[in-house]
C-alpha cells in the first residue's frame, strides 16, 4: 500500500553554494576581477553568434549566450545592463539571463516583494557565471526611427556586439 | 501537538530535489505561485507568502474515517448544528417562500452558533453545519492576528527554510487556525497526515442561492485581511455546499493535502489571487462553481494527484480531481494549474478571462513535475479577451472592472488602495488565448468548443526542466510530449452556451473566430521519460531519462474519427501549418527558436516599472499585453 513517504533533510540535495565573491558587493554589474577573456579583454563574450529576431511591430529579440572569460566568478544583474547605439545613445531594452519563458514564484499584484537570491536566479533578474562557465542572455527593444539602430549591450566594464541583421 | 519527523524542514522555495527516486512523493515544498502564506519573518514590504511542504495522500488509501477515502457525497444523515446571524429570520422572511422558508424558519429555533468557526470547533467526526442566511465575517477570527505570538515556537510552528525565511508548519494551522484563516477545519492531530478529528463535515448554506449566504473578507487590504476564507488542511471527506466567499488575499477556498473533497454550489469571487485552490489533494471535486474577478485564476486544481498516470485507483477513477458544470469568468484565468496531474474538467464554461485555461511547468516547488494525464472534455472556452494589462492613464471618476482603459496604471497603486473588485493581475498572460498547455505530458484537449478568443485557440509549448529545479541533464526537454487535441470545434459558437445542453460530438452553431491560428504549437516534441506512478509510487523513474518509444506525439487529429474542425468542417488553422496528424511524431526535436524566442521577452513584465515588454509576441507582431483586434464572425 501507498503511503506518503516523508521528506528527509538528507533526500534534499543543495546546489554547491556560488562562492561568494567580491562580485557580490558590486551593486550595479557586478564583475569580480577583469583578467580577460572576451573581446577586447573584457570578461564577456558571445559564447557563439546570438540569434537576432525581428517582428512585424519592429521588436527586435536578441538571444545567445555569454561566456565568463575571466578568472573570477561574474555577477551580474540584468537590470544594469545598457543598450546602446553606435554613438552610446542609450535605447530603451529589456533584458533577462534566460532562454525560456518562466513564471515567477510570487505574485506580481502583492506590491513590493523581497525576492530571494535563489528565486532572482530562476528567473534569471540576476546570473552568477563561474570562470569559463556560461549563462542565456536575451535582450528586447523596440528599434527606434532613424538611424539609432542599437549596436551593443554594455555591462559596465564592456560590451557584447549586437549583429546588424536578423538571424544567427 | 505534533512535530514529525522532516515537517516544515524543507526549503519553500526550495528549487533542489530529493535525490531518492522517491522524490517525486516525498515532496519538495511547494511554494509561491502557490506561494502562500507570508512568510512569518519577512520583513515589512515583502508580501510573498510560502507555503510548507505538502505530500499527496495516497490514492489507494481505504484508511480514512468512513471506511473510504472516496469522493464525498452529500448526506442528509448525521449531528446537524446550526449557524445564524442576528438578521438570518428576517432575511428568510423577506427573501423565501414555501417549504424553504418554513425549513428554515424551523432552523433559526436550533441556531446556538453566531460563527462559522465555533460551529467547526464544536463539530466532530461526520457534522452537518447548517448556515443560515446572512453575511459572515467572524469577528473573533479577525482578532487573531498573524503571526500569532502563541504559535511563535520555532521547530514547531515555524521553520527556516533555505532562504531563511520561516513559514508556518501545519501544526501552526491547527493550534492558531485563524491566524491566516477566516475559518479552519484542520484535521489530522497525531501528525500522520491523515484526517481523524473534523473529517467528513458538511458546511452547508442554507439558502435559495449561494449569495443568501456570504463568508466575506476585507475589500481592500489592511490588517485584518486574511489570507483564506476557508481552509480545509488534512480534512478528508469535507463537502462545502451553497454559500459565496469574497474578498480574500490568497484563497476564497483552499483545500490542502485532503484526501477527499467536494465543493458543490458555491461562488468565490474577488480574491487577490485565487478563487478556489486546491494542493496536493485527492478525490476532489468542484462542482456547478462560479469564479470571477480572482487576480490569479478562478479555479486552480494544482499540483494535482500524481500516481494515477492514467491508470484508474482503487476506487476505479483515472482522474483524481473533476471540474465539472463551473462557471469561471472574469478572471485572469478561468482555470489554472501548476503541476496539473490528473485532473478532468468537464462541462464547464471559461471566458471572459483574459486567458480561459493555463497548466504548466514554469514554477518551481511544486510537487507532482511534470505535469500530466489531465483531460478537457466538452466545455466552451470563449471570449478570452478581458483587457487587463490596457494602457493610458486611469479615467476621471470611479475605476470599475469594466473600465476598458488605464488597468497597468490602477494595478500600480498599493494593494491597500486598489479595490478588490477590480482584477489587477498576478502574471503575465498572452490576452486573448483559450487553453495554455506549457510543459505538459500526455494531456487531452477533446470536444471542446473554442471561439471568440481574439488571440489564438490552444497553445503548447515546452518548458525546460531547470525551470522547475530540475537539473538532470537527461531531462532538460522532458516536456511538451505525447499532448493529444481531438474533436474540438473551433471558432464557432454553438446554438447554447449550457454545456449540458450542446452537443459535444457534432461542431454546429454560427461562426465567431477565434484569432489566428486556431492551434498554436513551438514544435517542440519532448523525450519520454517515463514516470512510475503505480507500481513504483514514484513520478519519475529512477536514473537518466531513456527516452520510451511508445509511438506518441504532440497531435493534433486530422483524420480518424475525432478530427479537429472549424466552421462548417473546415481545416482549423494552425502554427505551424502543418500540424501532426494522431497519434503524432514519436521524436523528440527543439522548439523553433524563432517562436519560443518571443517568449522569453515575456519574463521582464513587470506592472511597476515595465508593463509592455518588447517583443513579447504570440504569435510575433501580438503583444501579450494588448487585447488583439476582434477577428469577427
Amino acid at each position: 500500500m501507498f503511503r506518503p513517504i516523508r521528506a528527509r533533510r538528507e533526500d534534499v540535495t543543495e546546489e554547491p553554494r556560488m562562492k561568494r565573491s567580491a562580485a557580490l558587493a558590486l551593486v550595479a554589474l557586478g564583475i569580480a576581477g577583469c583578467s580577460g577573456g572576451g573581446d577586447n579583454g573584457s570578461p564577456l563574450a558571445w559564447q557563439e553568434s546570438p540569434r537576432l529576431i525581428t517582428t512585424p511591430t519592429h521588436a527586435r529579440v536578441l538571444i545567445g549566450r555569454v561566456r565568463n572569460g575571466s578568472g573570477d566568478q561574474l555577477v551580474l544583474k540584468a537590470t544594469s545592463l545598457r543598450l546602446l547605439d553606435a554613438e552610446g545613445r542609450r535605447v530603451p531594452a529589456s533584458a533577462v539571463f534566460l532562454a525560456s519563458f518562466v513564471k515567477s514564484n510570487f505574485p506580481h499584484n502583492k506590491g513590493a516583494l523581497n525576492i530571494p537570491e535563489e528565486e532572482q536566479l530562476r528567473l534569471g533578474e540576476v546570473a552568477k557565471i563561474e570562470p569559463g562557465g556560461s549563462a542565456p542572455l536575451t535582450v528586447s527593444w523596440r528599434e527606434p526611427p532613424g538611424p539609432r539602430t542599437a549596436a551593443r549591450v554594455a555591462y559596465g566594464q564592456g560590451s557584447l556586439p549586437v549583429p546588424k541583421a536578423p538571424g544567427g | 501537538m505534533f512535530n514529525g519527523p522532516g515537517e516544515g524542514q524543507l526549503s519553500v522555495l526550495a528549487k533542489h530535489r530529493s535525490s531518492s527516486p522517491l522524490r517525486g512523493l516525498a515532496v519538495v515544498a511547494f511554494s509561491a505561485a502557490l506561494t502562500a502564506a507570508a512568510a512569518l519573518v519577512l520583513p515589512a514590504g515583502a508580501g510573498a507568502h510560502s507555503e510548507r511542504p505538502s505530500f499527496f495522500p495516497d490514492p489507494d488509501a481505504t484508511n480514512c474515517v468512513g471506511g473510504s477515502c472516496d469522493f464525498p457525497v452529500y448526506r442528509t444523515t448525521g449531528t446537524q448544528v446550526v449557524v445564524c446571524q442576528r438578521d438570518s429570520r428576517q432575511r428568510i422572511q423577506q427573501t423565501e417562500t414555501g417549504s424553504l422558508r418554513r425549513k428554515n424558519l424551523k432552523l433559526v429555533k436550533q441556531c446556538r452558533y453566531h460563527s462559522i468557526q465555533d460551529a467547526v470547533n464544536a463539530a466532530s467526526n461526520g457534522y452537518r453545519i447548517e448556515i443560515l442566511p446572512g453575511v459572515y465575517t467572524e469577528p473573533n477570527s479577525l482578532r487573531e492576528p498573524h503571526p500569532d505570538p502563541n504559535c511563535s515556537t520555532p521547530g514547531v510552528y515555524l521553520t527556516t527554510n533555505a532562504e531563511g525565511d520561516s513559514v508556518p508548519t501545519y501544526q501552526y494551522q491547527h493550534d492558531c487556525p485563524n491566524a491566516q484563516n477566516l475559518i479552519a477545519i484542520t484535521g489530522d492531530t497525531n501528525g500522520d497526515r491523515i484526517c481523524d478529528s473534523k473529517c467528513n463535515l458538511q458546511i452547508e448554506g442554507t439558502g435559495s442561492t449561494p449569495t443568501d449566504v456570504v463568508i466575506e473578507g476585507d475589500r481592500y487590504s489592511g490588517p485584518t485581511q486574511k489570507l483564506n476564507g476557508i481552509r480545509a488542511d488534512r480534512a478528508d471527506g469535507i463537502y462545502l455546499r451553497n454559500f459565496a466567499v469574497e474578498y480574500f488575499d490568497f484563497n476564497g477556498v483552499y483545500f490542502l493535502e485532503t484526501n477527499g473533497f467536494r465543493l458543490d454550489n458555491v461562488l468565490s469571487r474577488w480574491s487577490r489571487e485565487y478563487g478556489v485552490l486546491s494542493f496536493a489533494s485527492d478525490h476532489g471535486i468542484y462542482e456547478n462553481c462560479e469564479a470571477y474577478g480572482n487576480g490569479d485564476s478562478g479555479l486552480y486544481p494544482g499540483s494535482g494527484p500524481n500516481a494515477r498516470h492514467g491508470m484508474p485507483d482503487v476506487y476505479g477513477h483515472v482522474y483524481g480531481i473533476e471540474v465539472r458544470n463551473c462557471d469561471s469568468h472574469g478572471n485572469l484565468m478561468g482555470s489554472s494549474a501548476t503541476a496539473g496531474n490528473g485532473t478532468w474538467y468537464h462541462h464547464d464554461r471559461f471566458h471572459d478571462n483574459a486567458v480561459g485555461n493555463v497548466t504548466d511547468a514554469l514554477v518551481s516547488g511544486h510537487p507532482g513535475m511534470p505535469p500530466d494525464f489531465s483531460k478537457w472534455s466538452n466545455n466552451l472556452i470563449y471570449s478570452n479577451n478581458k483587457p487587463l494589462f490596457s494602457d493610458g492613464p486611469i479615467p476621471p471618476g470611479e475605476y470599475t472592472d469594466d473600465t476598458p482603459t488605464g488597468r497597468d496604471e490602477y494595478c500600480k497603486q498599493p494593494p491597500d488602495q486598489r479595490d478588490l473588485r477590480v482584477v489587477c493581475p498576478s502574471f503575465m498572460v498572452p490576452v486573448g488565448s483559450g487553453t495554455v498547455l506549457a510543459g505538459t505530458n500526455s494531456d487531452v484537449l477533446q470536444s471542446n468548443y473554442y471561439f471568440d478568443n481574439w488571440r489564438l485557440g490552444t497553445l503548447l509549448l515546452y518548458v525546460p526542466s531547470t525551470v522547475r529545479g530540475e537539473n538532470d541533464a537527461s531531462r532538460q526537454n522532458d516536456t511538451s510530449n505525447n499532448n493529444r487535441q481531438e474533436g474540438n470545434c473551433m471558432g464557432v459558437r454553438p446554438p447554447s452556451l449550457d454545456p449540458n445542453q450542446v452537443n459535444f460530438n457534432t461542431c454546429s452553431g454560427t461562426l465567431d473566430r477565434n484569432g489566428t491560428p486556431d492551434f498554436w504549437w513551438d514544435e517542440e516534441e519532448g523525450a519520454d521519460c517515463p514516470e512510475v506512478g503505480w507500481d513504483g509510487k514514484a513520478d519519475q523513474q529512477p536514473g537518466p531519462c531513456v527516452d520510451a518509444s511508445d509511438s506518441l506525439g504532440n497531435c493534433w487529429a486530422q483524420t480518424g474519427p475525432s478530427p479537429n474542425r472549424g466552421f462548417t468542417g473546415a481545416q482549423p488553422s494552425s502554427d505551424p501549418l502543418v500540424l501532426p496528424d494522431c497519434p503524432g511524431i514519436d521524436v523528440p526535436r527543439p522548439p523553433n527558436a524563432s517562436k519560443s524566442g518571443l517568449l522569453v521577452p515575456c519574463v521582464t513584465w513587470d506592472p511597476q516599472a515595465n508593463t509592455d515588454p518588447p517583443g513579447c509576441e504570440t504569435p510575433a507582431g501580438k503583444s501579450w499585453f494588448d487585447v488583439p483586434p476582434d477577428p469577427g464572425p
